[in-house]
């Protein structure tokens, strides 16, 4: 029993995106096994995309097929959407109706708002700031917020999937090639990703293309890091909240009764020690969402910006 | 301190009744985990962090993308102009303490300007009427003495004019005394003897002139 507690199964199954929410079964009015189920509006025979690629298994377990099943980490991201929709339009005509900055929430917004703004889109993007920061603001907020609401009892961390990390870094990714090709222009983008090194020409033709195709590379693995990042974050500070909060139930199968000074003695210290990671993983909620944004910032800023 | 005491005594109690509780559902549990183990295997879950959901991305890129449409156009944009008017605002609000604030010091300046003249002025004043009171109080003494003076030369020419009436009349009284006298010799046969004793006598009648003086 304590191996099923401890399971990798167990451990994942409550830190990676499900068809249903998981809560205490004694919740749970339907069937008791403490699943809720999310409807399923599409119902399909077979996925629509299956990968299977010969030789390549590891690739193939890897991408999930596409199934169109509604999954928890949807309908959190689609929530924690909605939230920043309503603060933020709440805020706008707060702002334009009014001429001063009035309660602590506004204040706070402001001062998130502001920071965003003058700490990390000025210094970095320059001058065209300004015009990046629709895009640096949602996607600090929206990245905050799904870190956020993984903090909350029987949610979960959207941020915590690949897809949703690398979606969003494809977002940042598109944009700072779009704003560079904007301002540089279709070709003088991708030419002026090759620093000018006075070369010879020999050497020049032998070495430019090379150093074009490790920048592109560079540019590549940049975007793929900043998904990885905040997905790793995210993903390992909940496992390890998984598994702290998991010993309570290996060791209670483990022992005749649960008033057994050894279950007593590790539930206090499991609750004590997911507290405490629990305010570690406040920080870093908030920390990703920072490092997210500053460097989508950095690398828009780079791009308009080159050498 | 006593409240996270407090805090810890009743998370340990909770701890201990939820126990039997979840005793309770340890059948369900471990039919649970079965379940879900057998669930996770018809899913296929994948431990790995990396694996990639496309349903998931379609949707994330769909939610994103209408987020970041949405709070651009409703709250982004109006939220800009707002703090741009604001920080406009506040720096037009400096300039204008900044301005009021040398206008301030400069009529400060004046004002210390205009009391230190008004002092200066006082103090010619002050002198002036010093100076005044001075020539006042000069004119004033100088009258006295003028008055006093002629109250003297007038009080002398009264008492020069009273020795001149007492010496004319004593002049008047010698010379009845003289005409008397000789209307007395006249009268009677004189001899020398009485000759001298009259002149005597009569010299004697005749004032000093030490008890004039």
């Amino acid at each position: 029993m304590s191996s099923s507690a401890l399971s990798s199964d167990q451990i994942f199954g409550h830190v990676k995106d499900t068809p249903y929410f998981h809560v205490p079964r004694a919740f749970d009015v339907f069937d008791g096994d403490g699943h809720f189920k999310l409807p399923q509006p599409i119902e399909l025979e077979r996925p629509i995309i299956l990968l299977n690629i010969d030789g390549m298994d590891e690739v193939n377990k890897m991408v999930e097929k596409l199934d169109f099943k509604l999954t928890k980490f949807m309908v959190l991201e689609l929530v924690v959407a909605l939230v920043i929709a309503v603060i933020f339009i709440h805020l706008a005509v707060r702002m334009t109706t009014s001429e001063r900055p009035k309660g602590k929430m506004w204040n706070l917004l402001e001062s998130f708002l502001l920071f965003i703004r003058d700490d990390v889109a000025r210094p970095a993007i320059g001058h065209d700031a300004d015009k990046f920061l629709p895009y640096l603001w949602t996607i600090f907020f929206f990245v905050l917020g799904c870190n956020l609401i993984g903090m909350v009892p029987w949610m979960g961390t959207p941020t915590g999937a690949l897809a949703v990390t690398g979606v969003l870094a494809l977002a940042t990714f598109l944009v700072v090639i779009g704003s560079g090709m904007a301002k540089m222009g279709p070709v003088g983008f991708w030419v002026g990703q090759v620093p000018d090194m006075d070369l010879p020409f020999v050497l020049a033709i032998l070495l430019k293309p090379m150093i074009f195709v490790i920048e592109i590379v560079g540019i590549l693995i940049k975007h793929f890091v900043l998904a990885v990042r905040l997905l790793a974050n995210m993903f390992a500070g909940h496992i390890v909240l998984a598994v702290l909060v998991a010993f309570i139930g290996a060791v209670g199968s483990s022992v005749a009764t649960y008033y057994h000074p050894l279950f007593v003695g590790v539930s206090v210290a499991s609750i004590f020690g997911a507290t405490a990671l629990s305010m570690l993983e406040l920080f870093v909620a908030f920390l990703q969402a920072y490092i997210f944004t500053f460097l989508s910032a950095l690398f828009i800023g780079m791009a308009v910006h080159p050498h | 301190m006593q409240k996270w005491f407090r805090f810890t005594f009743v998370l340990v109690a909770v701890t201990c009744l939820a126990a039997p509780r979840c005793s309770h559902g340890e059948g369900h549990d471990s039919q649970h985990s079965e379940d879900s183990h057998v669930a996770h295997e018809e899913h296929g879950i994948n431990p790995s962090p990396l694996t990639l959901d496309p349903d998931l991305s379609i949707v994330t890129a769909i939610v994103f993308g209408l987020l970041l449409v949405v709070l651009a156009k409703f709250a982004w944009n109006p939220i800009m102009e707002a703090l741009e008017r604001r920080e406009q605002g506040v720096a037009k609000q400096l300039d204008d303490a900044k301005a009021i604030h040398e206008d301030a010091k400069k009529f400060a300046a004046n004002y210390e300007q205009k009391l230190a003249s008004a002092a200066d002025e006082v103090r010619s004043m002050l002198d002036e009427a010093r100076r005044d009171a001075d020539a006042t109080k000069q004119r004033i003494v100088a009258e006295a003495q003028e008055a006093a003076t002629a109250e003297r030369t007038r009080a002398l020419r009264e008492i020069e004019l009273a020795k001149y009436d007492a010496l004319h009349e004593l002049r008047q009284n010698s010379v009845d005394l003289a005409f008397g006298l000789a209307r007395n010799v006249v009268k009677k046969e004189l001899n020398s003897a009485d000759h001298t004793n009259l002149i005597q006598e009569a010299l004697e009648k005749l004032p000093s002139h030490e008890s004039l003086n």
